[in-house]
C-alpha cells in the first residue's frame, strides 16, 4: 500500500443545489442540501472508495471535488493550494492534475468524433501539445497502455463495445498524466468479466503512474478489492470512514452493517427475502423532488437503547421488554442510581445504570458522552403535580412540570439526535399522555406540558426524518403505576405500554394511542371534541 | 407434462463472414410450473442467447441448428413467425437488465404500460389506464397517479426496474425471463427488487427463468438452478442441493471463487 504525501484535502465541504421541483417560498428557489460537512484526505498513490446507496451524494461529492459543482461551503485544498474559489482560468492548470472517468462512456464520448480526436483534445486544450505528430505519438502510447490497438484511432465511439468504450474513457483521463482520478461507477454498466478486466487495468495504471484514485461505487465487493480506504456516505454525510479491511471486518455504524447485510452471499437463506430491512425506505425518499416523508421503521432486536425514568413504572417495563426482545444493551437512567440496583443485578450483562436527572444539563451531557452507541432513545421520565390553575402554589408546580415534561424531553432529544444520526438513524420515543390531547380539571398545567411536548415531538420528527430517525409519540391513557395511585380504574398495566410501543416502532407508526381509553379519546376527538371533554371530565382522581 | 418450458438438445451458432462459431451445444433445460429457475454462467457462456432463442428475438446472423423449444406443448422452433408471435409474445414476458434503454425515453410511463395492456389484453383506453394504476401500485410505487405522467428519465433506477416488472407481470404470462434484472442496481435496492419479484411470482404462480452471474442472488431467489458453461448445461439441481454439494467441478470452482469474493463478516 503506497501512501505518499497529502495530495487532496477536503474540509467541511457543503453542497446545496436549487431544487426547482419544490415550491418557491418567499420568492426564493428552495435549496436541497446534497452534501453536509464532508472532510477527507487523499494521499499520493492512494485509492479511496466512496460507497453509498443511490441518492447518497457520492456522485455529487466526486463532481464537487473536480469543481464541476460549486461548493456552498468548506474548502478544497490540492497540493497545499486552496482551489475552492479559484476562477476557471486559474483552475486550468489543476484540471490536468485531476481527471474524471464517467459512469456512462456512451454519453461521455462525443459520437461525431473519432477516438483520435477525442483523445488528443485534452492535449491541445490543457497539455500545450500543439504539434499533430506529437499528439499522435502520445495517443498511440496511451491506447497501447489501455490494451487497445492503434486502429482504434480511426473508429467512432458507437463502433466500440462497452468495455472498449470505458477503456477509451480511461485513456482520455490519463492522457495528461494526472495525479488524481475520480472514477464514478465506471464498471457498473459492464458485465462481470469485463468489469474484472477494466478493474485490473485501472489497478495496473494506478501502480505504474502512482495515481491517486477516488473510486465511487455501489458495489461493495469491487471497492473491497480495489481500495485502501473507504468512506461510507448516507444522505450526504459521512457515516463511517477508515481502512477497507477494518470496515469490512467490523463495521461500526449501523448503516454500514445494513449495507453489508444487503449483499447476497452464495448460500441458501430462506428468510433473506422475507426479512424487512429497516432502512429500505431511503431509496424513494432520496430522489430529488420526492416528498421527504419516509416511514422510518425501527428494528428492536439488537438495538442499543437508553431509557429515562427506568427505576419504576413504564420505564422499568421498557427495560424488561427491550431485554426480552433481544436488545444488545440498555442504559437505564434514573435520578437516584441506587433505585436501579435490582434491574442491573437481574440483567447484569445487558443493563447499565446511569444517573440522570433530565432537568440537569450536566447530567445529560455526561450521559451523551457515555452512551455513544445507542440507536434508540426512550424519553419516559415525567412528573405530575395535581393542582388547580388558581391554587395558591400552582406556579412552582407548573414550572416543575414544564421543566421536566417539556424542557427535559427536549434537552434529551437535542443531546442524542447527533448520536442517532451517527449510528444510522435510529429512533426516538417520547412517552407523553393522552392528556396532551384533552384537558382535565385540576390537571391544566400537566396537560399544557404534555401538549407542548407533543408539539415538540412533531417538530423533532419533521427535522429528523431526513437523517433517518423515526420519532414516535406515545399517548397512553391512565396507567397503573405508583404515580397514578389516586386515579380510579380502568388503568392499563405499564407492561402493555412498553409492548405496544415497541411493536409500533417496528411498524413505523408516528403516533400511538395506547390502551382503550386513549384510543377512545383519539377517536372521539376526531368526531365531537366537546363531548369527549365532557365525558372525560367525569374521570377524576379522588 | 408439468413443465412450462422444455428446451431439448438445443444447438445454436453464429455465422459471421462465412465463419461459423457454435454458442450452445445441446442445451437441455426444463422449467416447471411456478418455479423460479436460475440460469448461471459467465458472460459469453450463452445465457442471453438462450433467452433470446426462447423469446424468438435472435439476431439474424444466429441460427438454431438443432433441437426443440417446447412451450405449452408447442415447439417454438419450427413454428411460423406469426403464430409464434401470437403465442410467445402474449405468454412469455421479459425483465431486462438495463431499465433505462428498455423504456422509450420520449413516452410517458403510463402510456407505455397502457400500450401493452391494450395490445395483449384487449383493454380499451379507460380500462387500461385504471389497470396501469393498479399495476404500479402492485410493484409498490408510491403515488402511481404522479408516476404515470412521468418520463423514464425522471425515475430512479429502482423505480424504472419496478415499472418494467409491472410490465412483465401485466399480461399474466406463463413464463417470465428475467435477464440480470438487478445487476445495474445497488445492493439495498437489489434486495427490494428481488423481494418484489419473489412476492409477485408467488402470488401469480408464474414461472421465472432468472438469469444471473451472481450466485449470491441465485441462492436467495431460485428454487432450481442450471449452470451453463461453454454452451452446455453442466449441472441442473435444486438450489438447496446445488449450494450444499455441487456436483460438477466447474460449479465447485465457481462457488469457491464467489464465496472468497464475498468473504467478509456481515452478520454482526
Amino acid at each position: 500500500m503506497m501512501s505518499g504525501s497529502k495530495l487532496l484535502e477536503v474540509q467541511n465541504l457543503q453542497l446545496a443545489l436549487p431544487d426547482r421541483s419544490r415550491s418557491r417560498l418567499f420568492g426564493q428557489v428552495p435549496e436541497t442540501k446534497i452534501l453536509t460537512d464532508i472532510s477527507l484526505v487523499i494521499n499520493e498513490g492512494e485509492s479511496l472508495g466512496i460507497v453509498g446507496e443511490s441518492g447518497s451524494g457520492k456522485t455529487s461529492l466526486g463532481r464537487t471535488i473536480l469543481r464541476l459543482h460549486e461548493p456552498t461551503g468548506g474548502k478544497l485544498i490540492f497540493q497545499g493550494k486552496d482551489i475552492t474559489h479559484l476562477s476557471e482560468k486559474h483552475l486550468k492548470s489543476f484540471r490536468k492534475d485531476i481527471q474524471m472517468i464517467f459512469q456512462d462512456p456512451q454519453s461521455s464520448l462525443n459520437p461525431r468524433h473519432q477516438i483520435r480526436v477525442i483523445l488528443s483534445q485534452p492535449l491541445s486544450t490543457l497539455g500545450h501539445v500543439e504539434s499533430k505528430a506529437e499528439a499522435d505519438r502520445i495517443t498511440r502510447v496511451v491506447l497501447e497502455r489501455v490494451g487497445l490497438s492503434h486502429d482504434f484511432r480511426k473508429r467512432y465511439p458507437h463502433e466500440l463495445s462497452g468495455g472498449e468504450r470505458q477503456r477509451i474513457g480511461i485513456a482520455r483521463a490519463i492522457m495528461l498524466r494526472p495525479k488524481l482520478i475520480v472514477a464514478d461507477e465506471i464498471v457498473s454498466g459492464l458485465d462481470v468479466s469485463t468489469q474484472a478486466r477494466i478493474l485490473n487495468l485501472l489497478q495496473g495504471l494506478k501502480r505504474d503512474l502512482n495515481l491517486a484514485l477516488i473510486f465511487i461505487s455501489h458495489d461493495l465487493a469491487v471497492v473491497r478489492h480495489l481500495c485502501d480506504r473507504l468512506l461510507v456516505l448516507r444522505n450526504g454525510e459521512v457515516v463511517e470512514s477508515g481502512k477497507v479491511r477494518r470496515i469490512f471486518r467490523s463495521p461500526k455504524s449501523a448503516y454500514t452493517k445494513h449495507l453489508l447485510s444487503a449483499v447476497p452471499l452464495p448460500k441458501i437463506e430462506p428468510d433473506w427475502l422475507i426479512g424487512n430491512p429497516s432502512m429500505d425506505s431511503s431509496e424513494m425518499s432520496n430522489e430529488l423532488g420526492e416528498k421527504r416523508t419516509m416511514e422510518n421503521k425501527f428494528e428492536v432486536s439488537n438495538c442499543t437503547a437508553i431509557v429515562t425514568g427506568a427505576n419504576r413504572g413504564i420505564g422499568r417495563e421498557f427495560v424488561e421488554a427491550l431485554v426480552g426482545q433481544g436488545a444488545q444493551k440498555v442504559y437505564a437512567c434514573a435520578r437516584n442510581i441506587d433505585s436501579l440496583d435490582d434491574l442491573v443485578t437481574k440483567h447484569s450483562d445487558k443493563v447499565q445504570a446511569i444517573k440522570l436527572d433530565i432537568t440537569n444539563d450536566e447530567d445529560i451531557a455526561n450521559a451523551a458522552d457515555s452512551c455513544t452507541d445507542i440507536n434508540l432513545l426512550i424519553n419516559n421520565a415525567g412528573i405530575n403535580r395535581l393542582q388547580a390553575f388558581i391554587a395558591a402554589d400552582s406556579m412552582s408546580g407548573a414550572q416543575e412540570e414544564m421543566q421536566t415534561n417539556y424542557f427535559g424531553t427536549l434537552s434529551m432529544c437535542r443531546a442524542f439526535a447527533p448520536i442517532l444520526r451517527k449510528n444510522g438513524g435510529g429512533a426516538i420515543v417520547n412517552i407523553l399522555s393522552i392528556l396532551a390531547r384533552v384537558n382535565l380539571p385540576l390537571m391544566g398545567s400537566l396537560c399544557a406540558s404534555k401538549s407542548a411536548a407533543l408539539s415538540m415531538t412533531q417538530g423533532v420528527r419533521a427535522e429528523l426524518t431526513k437523517q433517518g430517525t423515526a420519532v414516535l409519540a406515545v399517548m397512553p391513557g391512565a396507567v397503573d403505576t405508583d404515580m397514578s395511585r389516586d386515579f380510579p380504574p380502568p388503568k392499563m398495566p405499564p407492561a402493555q405500554v412498553a409492548k405496544d410501543t415497541l411493536s409500533a416502532l417496528q411498524s413505523g407508526e408516528e403516533e400511538l394511542y395506547c390502551g382503550d381509553m386513549a384510543s377512545g379519546v383519539a377517536q372521539g376527538l376526531a368526531g365531537d371534541p366537546k363531548a369527549v371533554e365532557k365525558e372525560f371530565a367525569g374521570y377524576l382522581p379522588g | 407434462m408439468n413443465a412450462v418450458l422444455d428446451v431439448q438438445n438445443l444447438y445454436l451458432g453464429v455465422s459471421q463472414k462465412r465463419h461459423y462459431s457454435p454458442i450452445l451445444n445441446g442445451v437441455n433445460l426444463e422449467i416447471q410450473r411456478s418455479q423460479i429457475h436460475g440460469l448461471v454462467g459467465e458472460s459469453g457462456a450463452g445465457k442471453s442467447m438462450l433467452a433470446k432463442a426462447i423469446l424468438g428475438i435472435l439476431p439474424s446472423s444466429t441460427t438454431i441448428d438443432k433441437g426443440y423449444i417446447h412451450f405449452k406443448g408447442n415447439d417454438l422452433v419450427g413454428m411460423p413467425r406469426y403464430e409464434r408471435r401470437q403465442l410467445a409474445s402474449r405468454h412469455i414476458a421479459m425483465i431486462p437488465q438495463d431499465p433505462m434503454t428498455s423504456l422509450n425515453p420520449v413516452r410517458r410511463v403510463g402510456n407505455q404500460l397502457g400500450d401493452v395492456l391494450r395490445l395483449h389484453m384487449k383493454l380499451n383506453r379507460t380500462l387500461a389506464q385504471e389497470r396501469v394504476l393498479e399495476l404500479l401500485n402492485d410493484v409498490q410505487i408510491r403515488d402511481p397517479k404522479r408516476v404515470v405522467h412521468q418520463y423514464p428519465f425522471e425515475l430512479s433506477g429502482g423505480m424504472r426496474q419496478r415499472v418494467l416488472i409491472a410490465m412483465a407481470f401485466s399480461c399474466k404470462p406463463e413464463l417470465i425471463i428475467a435477464d440480470e434484472p438487478t445487476t445495474a442496481l445497488d445492493v439495498t435496492v437489489q434486495r427490494q427488487i428481488l423481494q418484489l419479484i419473489k412476492q409477485l411470482q408467488s402470488e401469480t404462480g408464474t414461472s421465472v427463468l432468472f438469469i444471473s452471474h451472481d450466485l449470491g442472488v441465485i441462492a436467495k431467489i431460485c428454487d432450481h438452478v442450471s449452470i451453463l458453461h461453454t454452451g452446455n448445461v453442466v449441472e441442473m439441481q435444486s438450489a438447496v442441493n446445488l449450494f450444499q454439494n455441487p456436483r460438477h467441478e466447474y460449479t465447485q470452482n465457481l462457488l469457491e471463487i464467489t464465496s472468497h469474493y464475498y468473504r467478509f463478516e456481515n452478520t454482526d
